[in-house]
This record gives structure tokens, sequence and C-alpha cells, in this order.
């Protein structure tokens, strides 16, 4: 079974405009403590402690409203921008553990929809990788890209927080039971994005989502 | 009148033509003035009698020449070289204003340099990110200022023209070599534009006309070294350059609400500096498909997902971090467009690295 990485369309006849939200609306307080810009502070395993203010999204003057939203300051490791229509065909899936907020969009001041959500992952699933199945390696080149040798999640922990790099992986097992449970696959370790199944992936290219771009994730193998 | 002679105030008056001491012991009354190190001048050749010290970085100039030949706006000081009249008349020349004159000449001098002062202006150099080319960027920003103010005066103009002249040779004659070559443009640029006057400068790029006072700083170098084709060449170059140019965002434009790059800002990062976040490259032409900059997604999104990974291995990142990090992407921004200055923007593989700070 293949994977499929959830990216946002850069086609410019698709979008208009990338990243499609750019800005806030006109009175909107960036720079409060409950600002949806700040949602990347919490991260995997942190649930918001505030309630979120996603009444302020401002599309790109040029900007097109699709499903699969860009922003320039909303996290995508954290989360995904969706229509309702994309909210509501994911929700019929089986999903990673997340909260929704309700997202207001506007265009040059004018409210265009209320009907977007922000889907934020609040939790990760490090057991569903076999480490000692999988390749790691340091991702930088100070350190000329060091393989490792991780055999549990413990040990990829305790060298995540001794090295300055970010543990990266060409060759992730998935341990089948736990990753066929999930249909939209957030691991939230090692890996970030947002992965569907090849079957998912075709319902969606069906159902003609836009905004979307679906890249072959093939470092992702169930073992 | 011939054969008359009026002594009655020579007996006690001193001094002469431009306030210095007569020496009438030597060629009869008034004929001989005393200018200290530049030695005696003879008022009725207009010249001194001795060899100007500094003779070598006068080559247009008789050795024995007084005040660049225009004694009406110009006199000589002594060990302070040339002024003008008018500042000596003022009252506070002598000396610090004549010094101020040595001064705005280093100056330009300086901004003329075509080392370290035009490295500092060249962002596809790694010295352009150092801190202390940031320094002297603003330094020569702030030099400029001034040279702009001094040089709207004609005659200082006229001056401080005569006391870079040497520098301004040796660059054109230096201004060959490869990597320099948008450096030497943008330094001619702007001397050119110190002198002649950014309109003048401009319409030159637009028309590729040269203007009244263009030929006239040129004529001036063509006589004695003759490169005027080539300093044409360079400010023909800096012009295609300027025309054909628009200011990059390092980091992208439509990133400035992001949190990691607002709170980099907080901590100084100055997002719209034409010195610190943009670069100026060439604009794409959708008709020859010419140029690099123009709508450039992929590039934005991969700065997008870098900052992402920032957030991602600093969860809980202070301000000075942030700042550090875009510091450390925009230097390896530079130095991919450095090695793939003709790919369009929008095709850069951009390798983005990052780190724990």
């Amino acid at each position: 079974m293949r994977y499929f990485k959830l990216e946002f369309s850069l086609d410019k006849k698709e979008i208009g405009e990338y990243p499609q939200i750019q800005k806030f609306k006109k009175g909107y307080n960036a720079n409060k403590q409950e600002s949806c810009s700040q949602i990347a502070r919490y991260y995997f395993g942190k649930r918001p402690d505030v309630e979120i203010d996603f009444d302020g999204l401002e599309l790109a003057n040029k900007a097109k409203l699709t499903d699969y939203l860009s922003s320039s300051y909303l996290n995508a490791l954290t989360g995904l921008l969706v229509s309702d229509n994309l909210y509501n065909f994911f929700s019929g899936l089986q999903m990673a553990s997340h909260i929704s907020y309700l997202s207001r969009i506007y265009q040059k001041g004018d409210l265009i929809s209320e009907n977007y959500r922000w889907v934020h992952f609040i939790e990760s699933y490090p057991e569903i990788i076999n480490y000692s199945k999988s390749d790691f390696f340091l991702d930088h080149s100070e350190v000329n890209f060091k393989k490792l040798s991780i055999r549990s999640f413990v040990e990829y922990k305790n060298e995540q927080e001794k090295v300055r790099y970010k543990i990266n992986s060409h060759r992730l097992l998935l341990k089948k039971e736990l990753a066929i449970k999930f249909d939209i696959l957030r691991i939230g370790v090692v890996k970030n994005e947002t992965y569907v199944k090849e079957t998912v992936k075709n319902e969606m290219v069906n159902h003609g989502f836009a905004g979307i771009v679906y890249e072959p994730a093939d470092y992702l193998i169930l073992d | 009148m011939p054969g008359r002679s009026y002594t009655a105030s020579s007996l006690t008056y001193r001094y002469g033509f431009n306030g210095k001491e007569n020496d009438n012991e030597v060629k009869g009354e008034g004929n001989s003035l005393d200018f200290g190190d530049r030695s005696i001048y003879d008022p009725r050749i207009g010249r001194f009698i001795s060899v100007d010290p500094n003779y070598r970085s006068l080559p247009d100039f008789s050795p024995y020449q007084y005040a660049r030949n225009s004694p009406i706006m110009l006199m000589e000081n002594g060990q302070d070289g040339i002024i003008p009249k008018w500042l000596w008349r003022s009252g506070v020349l002598d000396p610090m204003a004549a010094g101020f004159v040595d001064a705005i000449a280093d100056d330009v001098k300086g901004v003329w340099d075509m080392g370290k002062t035009a490295m500092a202006f060249s962002p596809g150099t790694i010295y352009y990110w150092t801190p202390s080319a940031s320094k002297l960027r603003r330094e020569t920003i702030q030099t400029t200022k001034t040279i702009i103010t001094v040089m709207s005066n004609p005659v200082l103009r006229t001056i401080v023209l005569a006391n870079v002249y040497e520098d301004v040779l040796h660059t054109v004659k230096n201004a060959d070599a490869k990597d320099w070559q948008y450096a030497s443009g943008y330094a001619a640029w702007n001397v050119l534009s110190f002198f002649v006057g950014v309109g003048e400068v401009s319409a030159f790029a637009k028309t590729g006309k040269i203007g009244v006072g263009l030929e006239k700083f040129l004529g001036i170098l063509a006589k004695s070294e003759n490169k005027v084709d080539h300093l044409a060449n360079i400010v023909r170059r800096a012009a295609n350059h300027v025309n054909k140019t628009e200011w990059h965002h390092l980091i992208p434009e439509n990133l400035v609400n992001n949190s990691v790059v607002q709170s980099a800002i907080q901590e100084g990062y100055k997002f719209g500096d034409k010195l610190e976040n943009l670069v100026p490259l060439e604009k794409f032409l959708k008709k020859n498909g010419g140029g690099t900059h123009g709508f450039a997604p992929k590039y934005d999104a991969q700065i997008q997902k870098a900052i992402s990974q920032f957030e991602d291995l600093n969860p809980s990142y202070s301000n000075k971090q942030a700042k550090s990090f875009l510091e450390d992407i925009r230097g390896q921004i530079i130095k991919r467009l450095d090695e793939n200055s003709s790919t369009k923007i929008n095709e850069l593989d951009l390798k983005l690295e990052v780190k724990k700070y």
C-alpha cells in the first residue's frame, strides 16, 4: 500500500496566489494570546488552553478559494486549513486525534466564507514506527547526513534531544497493524506531514478537491 | 600707472593676494608671495616658482599650477591644499574647513574604493553577509548622504573631484575583473550619480545618451588616460542592471505575518531593508523568457517549509533564535543564488537546512 503526502498546490491557475492566506482581516489583533498565528506554539500533544480565534483569515487579493488553503502564518506541520466539504469527507474516515476550529475567510475586507476549518492535530503516534527496521540520519550537511542506529522511540527521543539537527528517514517502516487503522496518517515524529492512503487519495481526486497536490511518499513502508 | 610707485600703505600692510605674506625683497613689490609649504607664488605669471609637492597626483596639471588653474574660484591654502574662496571668506576655513574638504575627498575615495566597499554592496559575495560589511554599508550610506549634500555645491564638487581624480582613474583601470562586474557597475553608478546627478545617470540608463554633465565628467577622465569608453561601458552595464532589475525579498514579503518572521523582526531583523533582506535580481520577461525574478510560489513554499521545520525543532524559540535562523537561511539562499545565477527563482532548489538554536 502506498501513501501520499498532502501538499499545497502551487499552480497559479488553480490557487491564484501563494500562499493564499497572507494577512489578517482589518482589526484582527495578531499579537493577542489567542491569535491563530500562535497556533504552532501548541504543538503535538499540546491542546490549546485558550480558545483560538480563527475569525479573521484574509485571502490574498488574487488568490482563489480552494478546498485546501495555504497560509503564511498557519504551520502546516500542526494542522490543515480545509473547506467544510473536505472536512466532512475526512470526518468519514479514520483520522488522527484532532480538534477543529471554525474559520471565517475574508477577501478585500468582505466575508467570503464561514465554512472553513482549521484541523489541529493534538496527538502523535510514535508507536507506529518500527525503529529497528527503519533507517535514520541527521538531516544536515554540517554532520554529513550522519547515519544513526536507533532501535526504539526512547532512543529516538534521547538522540533527538542531544543533537542540533532533525532526525530524518529515507526508509520508515510502519507497523502494519497500527498504521492501517488510519486513513489519514499523522505520525508526529520523524515525519510530521499529513499522509493519506492511496485509496483515499483516489477518492479525493474523484471528488475534485482543489488546492491539493498528492506527492508519493514511498519512504513510508508497511512492515 | 607705468613708472609710478605707491608705497605708503605697503610699508605697513604685509599681505597680498589671498591673504598671503608679500616677499617684496625678491622680485619687487607685490610680485612674490610666500605660500609656506607650496613655496613662492608669482602673481605676474599665475604660477608657483617651484614644483608642487603633490604633482604626481595631478597628472593633468602643470607641477607649477596654482589652484588648479582656477584662481577666481579656488585658492591654495598651504598644507591644506586647494579650497574654494567663499569658504575662506566665510572665516571658518582655516584650518577647520580645509580639513573638512579633505575629509569629504577621503569619503568619496572610500565610496569609490573597489575593495571592501564594493564587496559590501555586492550580495553575491560572502563578505556581504558579515557584520563588518553591514557596518560598512551603513557608514557608506551615511557618508553618501554627506557627499550628496556637499556635491550639490558646484565649487566643492570641483575640488573634491580634483582630489579623487587619481582614485577614479585607478578604479576604472582595475574594474575589469569578472568578479567585480556587478560591484564596479554599482560603484560607477553611485559615484557618477554624485558627480553628475542621479537624474542624468538615470537618463543615460534609459536612453543611452550621454548628457552634458556626464560628458564633461567622462571628458575630464579622457584627457589623461583615455578611459572614457571603459567607464562608459561600466556605466552602461550598471544602467542595464538597474533598468532590468527588481528587488527580491530573500525571506518573502508574503511571510511577513508569520510568527517566526515577526519574532525575528522584533529582534531587529530588517525585513524590508535593501541591505539585509533585499537583493536586486533580473526581472523575468514573459516575451523572451529572460530574467530570473517573477512569480515564485515554489521558492516561497521552500522557505515556508524551512520555517515550519524551525518551529518543529525549536518549539519554544526566542526572538533571538528566530533572527539567527532567518539570518542562517538567508545566507543559504544567497549561496544558492550565487551558484545558480541564471536559474529562475521559482526553479531554484534552495536545499535549506534547519537546526536547533
